[in-house]
């Protein structure tokens, strides 16, 4: 998937100018905050349903490798072959290299995250591999060409007139807004390519080290098509997809329904241990599991960000927070937006070039009080910005550059002492009075150009605080 | 393909990085719990028919009756009955057959399932087990129960035995480990096909079942 997350600034502009996404994301925090805050108030506890979620993936994360192992070990005695990958070009390597080994023609696919990360679809696509993303949203996005808006929504932002053009041109059927029949249009297309595809391929919502048994979550009946009609069924997933015990995993089923689109439980929720028996009527013949590491390994060895493995892809971060319902999903440029994708982007592509997206943030926290899986953003996004000042080169950052640096260490400096502080102060107030305009700065020159590009500044009043504070007191002690 | 190294590379990476500084805190249980069986069965009716699920209620000697009467109030013409064993001791095949309908049923092969599979209006099923606290469906596929008879045609009716509802999914993993089940796949089923990917309007039927009929016998 193309990265464009040096655009941000850009792009979140286009969002706030984009009035029928703003319609939406009108309605869509209101709607599913909603409908989450019902679904957990159904719970006996829900605090200790959550916090309960955080225990799980906390266990799950900490005991990752001998969790992996056992997992491997049942799944494989069930019947599935276990491939592992260590990025994304050998992930899709196994994946062409199963499918021209059967001579597959026709693919359909569950939604996938870790396959956006990839970009399967596209290579399965250049090497002549009809690849249909069969979860609505997705197979839209997919068709528009573009990134996903929303990690469970993908096209919730796109106007019902667009979608029936790209219909028209996709699939050659009638031009109609009737949103009933928009979606049997899209039944029916996707129908035949389920039932001609000779390979399904699905991500996995969570795989459970005591049984061996990948969890698939979903309301479509897509996964359950593509996992039983065609004849090979290909599941990928990043190393952190382990839970403990199956226990485990149906507590974490109510959480992550409750949170991606307040449910109770999805429509359709599978459970697969392998292919199928030799007496099963339908089912795969051979089921093929990829494991990759995809950068993961390398965020769980390092102790401070270790914990955004713990995330479930439920996307209720996003629906609350208050920059991703304003500038909308585009902004974040890549797989992941909001909260979560201001820690994920930048962890899996590198900090210097998604600078932007864990610099814009409120540090509010409501991503943190609503999360099913324990993570602290605000936490995450302040170590982020704490590793970009130092320079640390970890996750691809670099120095900033010796304009901001100065800037940053004079301003320690001043604050450091009171006596430089009062000095600062009165200085700053008198630099920056010739540009004022119309009680607003819009713009600084040199170090302070950057601060004010995407910030307005309030006109200095005439007095400081400290000297209003002291004004008040002798006027106290006066009277 | 059988090569190792990258596995085991990764496994190494993982099992040297530093261990966890936060010890993760209690697991508690949010599980409801249920009187009696009058309760569960309330329950699983209220929580099927959120999503526009509809609940038949059969006394034994009218589960075929209430099977034939849900096809029809939905306008089904024709029918694959999946070859378990309730479809004949309840009598569904024959009272589907003097319905009129058109019904594809016993022992086919898979390639005639599948043609029918597409073919019919409605596919019936039983359900192994149901569960009180979302009103979901436990389909296990095996032997004579495909995956496929309760996804593709756009209406489902699952025969579902009262007996066989049980408060909570913990439950139902419990009872399967208990009786050495091991299917090669199973699915939880919570009310008919559903999206909202266009226009965040729902939709019954994207690409499952649009109706889905629970007849519980009693």
């Amino acid at each position: 998937m193309k990265i464009e997350t040096e655009r941000f600034v850009e792009k979140a502009r286009e969002g706030l100018a984009n009035e029928s996404q703003r319609e939406v994301l009108a309605r869509l925090p209101v709607l599913f905050k909603g409908l989450r805050d019902y679904a957990f108030s159904t719970l006996p506890d829900a605090r200790a349903a959550l916090d309960t979620g955080a225990a799980i993936r906390l266990d799950a994360v900490a005991r990752l490798p001998e969790l992996l192992k056992q997992f491997e070990e049942n799944v494989t005695k069930n019947g599935v072959t276990v491939l592992w990958a260590s990025d994304y070009a050998d992930a899709k390597e196994i994946v062409l290299k199963l499918a021209k080994e059967r001579n597959v023609k026709t693919v359909t696919k569950g939604k996938s995250m870790l396959s956006d990360e990839m970009g399967l679809n596209e290579a399965l696509i250049a090497s002549g591999i009809d690849t249909f993303e069969t979860d609505l949203g997705e197979f839209i996005v997919q068709q528009a060409k573009r990134p996903p808006f929303h990690i469970v929504g993908p096209a919730v932002n796109m106007p019902v007139d667009e979608i029936a053009d790209l219909f028209v041109d996709v699939m050659g059927v009638e031009r109609t807004t009737d949103l009933n029949e928009l979606n049997m249009q899209a039944r029916r297309f996707l129908r035949e390519k389920f039932l001609s595809a000779e390979m399904g391929i699905t991500g996995v919502n969570m795989a459970v080290a005591e049984t061996g048994t990948m969890v698939l979550v979903e309301n479509e009946g897509n996964i359950r098509y593509s996992t039983s009609a065609p004849k090979t069924h290909v599941a990928i997933m990043g190393i952190e997809k382990v839970v403990p015990t199956m226990t485990d995993a149906l507590h974490m089923l109510r959480l992550l329904t409750r949170s991606c689109t307040g449910q109770a439980i999805s429509s359709y929720v599978s459970f697969i241990n392998g292919p199928k028996n030799e007496d099963d009527l339908d089912g795969p013949e051979e089921v093929f599991l990829i494991i990759v590491d995809g950068g993961r390994s390398k965020i769980y060895a390092d102790p401070e960000f270790r914990e955004v493995l713990q995330c479930i892809k439920c996307g209720s971060c996003l629906n609350s927070c208050p920059v991703w319902t304003k500038v909308g999903g585009y902004a974040y440029g890549w797989v992941y937006s909001g909260p979560i994708g201001a820690v994920l982007n930048p962890l899996l592509l590198g900090q210097d070039r998604t600078k932007d997206l864990y610099f814009a943030t409120s540090l509010c926290g409501t991503c943190r009080s609503v999360c099913p899986a324990g993570i602290d953003h605000p936490k995450l996004f302040l170590k982020l910005r704490e590793r970009r000042a130092r320079g640390d080169k970890t996750f691809g950052g670099k120095k900033p550059p010796i304009t901001e640096r100065l800037t940053m260490s004079t301003w320690a400096w001043g604050l450091g002492k009171d006596s430089r502080y009062r000095l600062g102060s009165r200085l700053f107030r008198l630099a920056v009075r010739p540009f004022v305009r119309g009680g607003k700065i819009k713009t600084l020159p040199g170090p302070g150009r950057g601060f004010t590009e995407v910030r307005d500044l309030p006109e200095p009043p005439g007095k400081t605080f400290r000297d209003r504070w002291r004004d008040i007191l002798g006027a106290k002690s006066d009277g | 393909m059988a090569d190792t190294s990258i596995r085991d590379s990764l496994l190494k990476r993982l099992s040297s990085a530093p261990s966890r500084t936060t010890e993760p805190g209690e697991k508690k249980e949010v599980k409801p719990s249920y009187p009696n069986l009058e309760a569960m069965v309330a329950s699983f009716g209220e929580k099927l028919a959120l999503t526009t699920g509809v609940l038949k209620r059969a006394p034994g000697k009218n589960a075929a009756a209430a099977v034939c009467d849900a096809l029809t109030e939905l306008g089904a013409k024709s029918v694959l009955v999946s070859s378990e064993e309730p479809m004949t001791t309840l009598g569904v095949i024959d009272a589907l057959k003097q319905a009129g309908l058109e019904v594809t049923a016993g022992e086919i092969d898979a390639a005639a399932y599948r043609k029918a599979c597409s073919a019919c209006d409605a596919g019936v099923t039983t359900a192994a087990y149901g569960i009180a606290e979302t009103g979901t469906l436990a389909m296990i596929f095996g032997e004579g129960h495909g995956r496929l008879a309760s996804l593709v045609p756009f209406i489902h009716v699952a025969i579902l035995e009262a007996k066989n509802i049980l408060p909570h999914n913990e439950a139902l993993f419990e009872k399967l480990a208990a009786d050495g089940a091991s299917p090669s796949a199973l699915s939880l089923v919570t009310g008919p096909s559903m999206t909202a990917d266009i226009a965040l309007t729902p939709i019954r039927g994207i690409h499952g079942p649009g109706k889905l009929v629970v007849v519980l016998v009693e």
